[in-house]
């Protein structure tokens, strides 16, 4: 079987998809921030997936972006589970439906 | 048999696998997974691995010039820069990885004994297959990449062992502490790559060894300072990863891992991966001559070696752990290692590196009986007598022992004496570092002579209750430590002696590696031979000045060893008499360093942790009280007027409000479908 680009943008997008369920379906806060960086880790798979169709400097653009993500994906976990660990702390649990003080 | 090399790496890696599933599969199970069945597989897959290297080597042996390489698949084609992911297969690996793969096996076996008992045995197993996967891809990397692939793989996986018991807080502290240290290091590592990219403008290892091997000196010359900032880089990555001053404190709180994992990632082979790097780019490296701060590249390799060799050392003295002296004892034969690289002498570092997998692997795991013995004591205020107690155990410590001292003809004595020899002969600052190794040589025989003393034959103070209840040694423990301690007694005749009798040249293990750093060496000291001694002796036409040198080298390593290992006996016979250590304390790592590490921790605080609270502190009171809390509550102010507004404008109505709100929306969609651009 030969692998053709839309194959590449399936596997991205059913990646992005358990990614979104999990992040909507899950309450243990960490399995919500690994289903983000599941997203994120699909678009960047797509972005590679394109970044193939090109050939030399044409592809530049699809590699490098995903480098930015995923630095931005190492800060943006950095921070959040810092926050995660901080509101553990005050509230002595992960379960996201215990944080639900925003509506008062 | 290039076509399977990928198949070396792969095997511990699947080992890893099929063991890390058992273990999930497992985890409900009041029993675990089934023991046996892990053990298999966690044994079998490395040595799988070995008998692979074996044929590759001997493969390899038929055309020594042409390394073995297979290319997998294009990793990054990025522009200008083109990375294979490959696998490169010469002398240097082929040499790596037969020890990695093979003490790799001996201390899994050993695992089964020793681990087999605890909860966790089939996820430690997986994460020590895991560990042999990633150093096998660090060792047989075609480019630098690849090997920081493994570079990073080792880190984790030192992380995990370390951390291995995580109940226990101070061990996580000491896993993290291990981790994050590295991660310094590995700044420097990726700094370095990138500067070498400038240069040579691949990271592929043939290709930069051929950039460099052409000792063109003008396009060096136009270079020198990118040439030596990749040289310190990388040496600065290799201090985080080998326990060099100044990131050496997480070492000796690595300890906090079982002890199969001290013998293998932190004395056998990861720590070593930093000479390994270096002997892997000598030609950068004796390339790299431009001065910074007075010293250049390997010079400064030379002296932070020494610093640290000496540091351990004295350091090694003072402890009451048994794993943390013999932790000292490795950053301070590291720094030996080191030394001779900064020599020049690329082989003799490896061939330390060689002999010393084996001796302290035998004495790590030595220990690991000790403790296994003692059921989990590891003070050596709460040993001694042992020798009668376990004289098995004792007598393979004790060879391991004579080795690490230097007395001929163990192992330790010949790769000792050649990096004096190296110092010496390299002349300069090698003759002012070589008094200094040869001190240091005497003092590890006085700390090594003191553990040995003080847990075999000072007077006990090993309890009734404990002494009754000796666990004894299981096969699977003693098949190692036996074939190690033959290692660490015969491991040195690869250089002279042995290969003798078969009609080979005495300089074989100096012979084996020239396809890969004997350029760089050639290069580094052009006129005529490069300091060795024992290598003529054996042609036969010796000269006079090396033949003294080899002679006097020997007899010093050797006196220093004796004088060392004579006063540990006269002061520590009488073991620690009355300082007993206080009920309930331990040795154990507690995350911050043990005595002796207090200083550079100091150290780290002071230059990099408090200056980070500080930012973190002004980025408080100015970014996040000041600008986000500011501006958050501008917005929500917005919002609430905006709305306040807004519910004026509500109907109490459903439906006329729901027809508002389509008319609204009809009228954006106007407005928008009227400023569309025409085509």
């Amino acid at each position: 079987m030969v692998i053709d680009p839309i194959h590449y943008q399936g596997v991205a997008a059913i990646l992005f998809a358990i990614g979104l369920a999990a992040v909507l379906s899950r309450r243990n806060l960490f399995v919500a921030l690994m289903g983000i960086e599941l997203m994120l880790n699909a678009v960047n798979l797509s972005f590679l997936a394109f970044a193939r169709m090109h050939v030399g400097t044409a592809s530049l653009t699809g590699q490098i972006v995903p480098l930015f993500t995923i630095a931005i994906a190492a800060a943006e976990a950095c921070v959040g589970l810092a926050m995660v660990i901080c509101i553990f702390r005050q509230r002595d649990s992960v379960d996201s439906d215990a944080y639900a003080s925003m509506k008062e | 048999m290039d076509s399977v090399l990928w198949l070396i790496p792969v095997l511990p890696l699947l080992g890893a696998a099929i063991t890390g599933g058992l273990a999930l599969a497992g985890a409900k199970d009041a029993h675990g997974p089934n023991r046996g069945l892990v053990a298999t597989i966690a044994v079998l897959m490395p040595a799988l691995s070995f008998f692979l290297t074996i044929a590759a080597s001997v493969e390899l042996a038929k055309h020594p010039d042409y390394p073995i390489s297979q290319h997998l698949w294009t990793w990054l084609d990025f522009g200008s820069l083109h990375l294979n992911a490959s696998l490169l297969f010469d002398r240097l690996s082929s040499l790596m990885l037969l020890f990695v793969t093979g003490i790799g096996t001996l201390i899994t076996l050993y695992s089964v004994g020793y681990m087999g008992e605890d909860r966790g045995f089939a996820r430690f197993m997986s994460y020590l297959n895991l560990f042999l996967f990633s150093m096998i891809v660090l060792v047989i990397g075609g480019s630098l990449p690849m090997t920081f692939l493994g570079w990073e793989g080792v880190g984790l996986c030192s992380y995990l062992l370390v951390g291995f018991w995580h109940r226990n807080d101070d061990y996580n502290d000491a896993a993290r502490k291990a981790f994050v240290v590295n991660r310094v290091g590995d700044l420097g590592f990726l700094l370095g790559m990138f500067a070498l990219l400038a240069v040579v403008g691949s990271l592929d290892y043939e290709r930069i060894a051929g950039f460099f091997q052409q000792r063109d000196a003008t396009a060096l010359a136009g270079q020198s300072g990118l040439i030596a900032a990749a040289a310190l880089l990388l040496f600065f990555g290799c201090t985080g990863k080998s326990a060099q001053i100044p990131l050496v404190t997480w070492l000796p709180d690595a300890m906090a891992g079982p002890t199969p994992v001290s013998a293998l990632i932190h004395a056998a082979t990861m720590v070593t991966a930093g000479v390994f790097l270096i002997a892997r780019l000598s030609d950068l490296f004796v390339d790299a001559t431009l001065p910074v701060l007075g010293l250049n590249a390997l010079q400064w390799v030379m002296v932070v070696g020494c610093i640290t060799a000496v540091w351990g050392a004295i350091a090694g003295c003072f402890q009451h752990d048994i794993k943390k002296a013999l932790a000292y004892s490795t950053v301070s034969q590291l720094g030996f290692m080191f030394m001779a690289c900064g020599a020049g002498r690329f082989d003799v570092a490896l061939f330390h590196v060689f002999t010393h997998a084996f001796f302290k692997a035998t004495l790590f795991l030595g220990a690991g009986a000790v403790i296994h013995g003692l059921h989990h004591e590891q003070d050596l205020r709460r040993m001694g007598g042992l020798a009668r107690l376990m004289p098995f155990t004792g007598l393979i410590m004790g060879a391991g022992w004579l080795a690490i001292l230097g007395i001929a003809p163990f192992s330790g004595f010949w790769s000792k004496d050649l990096i004096l020899e190296s110092l010496f002969a390299s002349g300069g600052l090698g003759i002012a570092i070589g008094v200094v190794a040869v001190v240091t040589a005497g003092i590890t025989a006085y700390y090594m002579t003191r553990m040995m003393v003080l847990a075999f034959t000072a007077p006990t103070q090993v309890d009734d209750e404990t002494r009754n209840h000796i666990q004894a040694v299981p096969a699977t423990m003693a098949i190692p430590l036996v074939i190690l301690a033959v290692g660490s007694i015969g491991a040195g005749l690869l250089w002279m002696g042995l290969p003798a009798a078969y009609g080979c040249h005495t300089d074989w293990f100096a012979q084996y590696l020239a396809p890969v750093v004997g350029k760089a060496q050639a290069a580094f000291a052009p006129i005529p031979a490069p300091p060795g001694g024992h290598e003529a002796v054996a042609h036969g036409h010796a000269d006079a000045g090396h033949l003294t040198l080899a002679w006097s080298m020997a007899l010093a390593g050797t006196v220093a060893a004796v004088i060392g290992a004579a006063l540990a006996v006269v002061v520590w016979s009488k073991g620690y008499g009355t300082a007993k250590p206080e009920a309930g304390t331990s040795t154990a790592p507690t995350g911050f360093g043990g005595a002796w590490t207090y200083g550079f921790d100091r150290l780290y605080d002071a230059v990099v942790v408090l200056p980070t609270k500080i930012l973190g502190l002004a980025g408080y009171w100015l970014v996040e009280l000041l600008v986000i809390a500011g501006l958050t509550q501008l917005v929500a102010n917005a919002a609430r007027y905006v709305g306040d507004g807004y519910a004026a404008m509500q109907r109490p109505r459903l439906r006329m409000q729901l027809a508002l709100s389509i008319a609204g929306l009809v009228a954006i969609l106007i407005i928008v479908a009227a400023n569309i651009p025409k085509p």
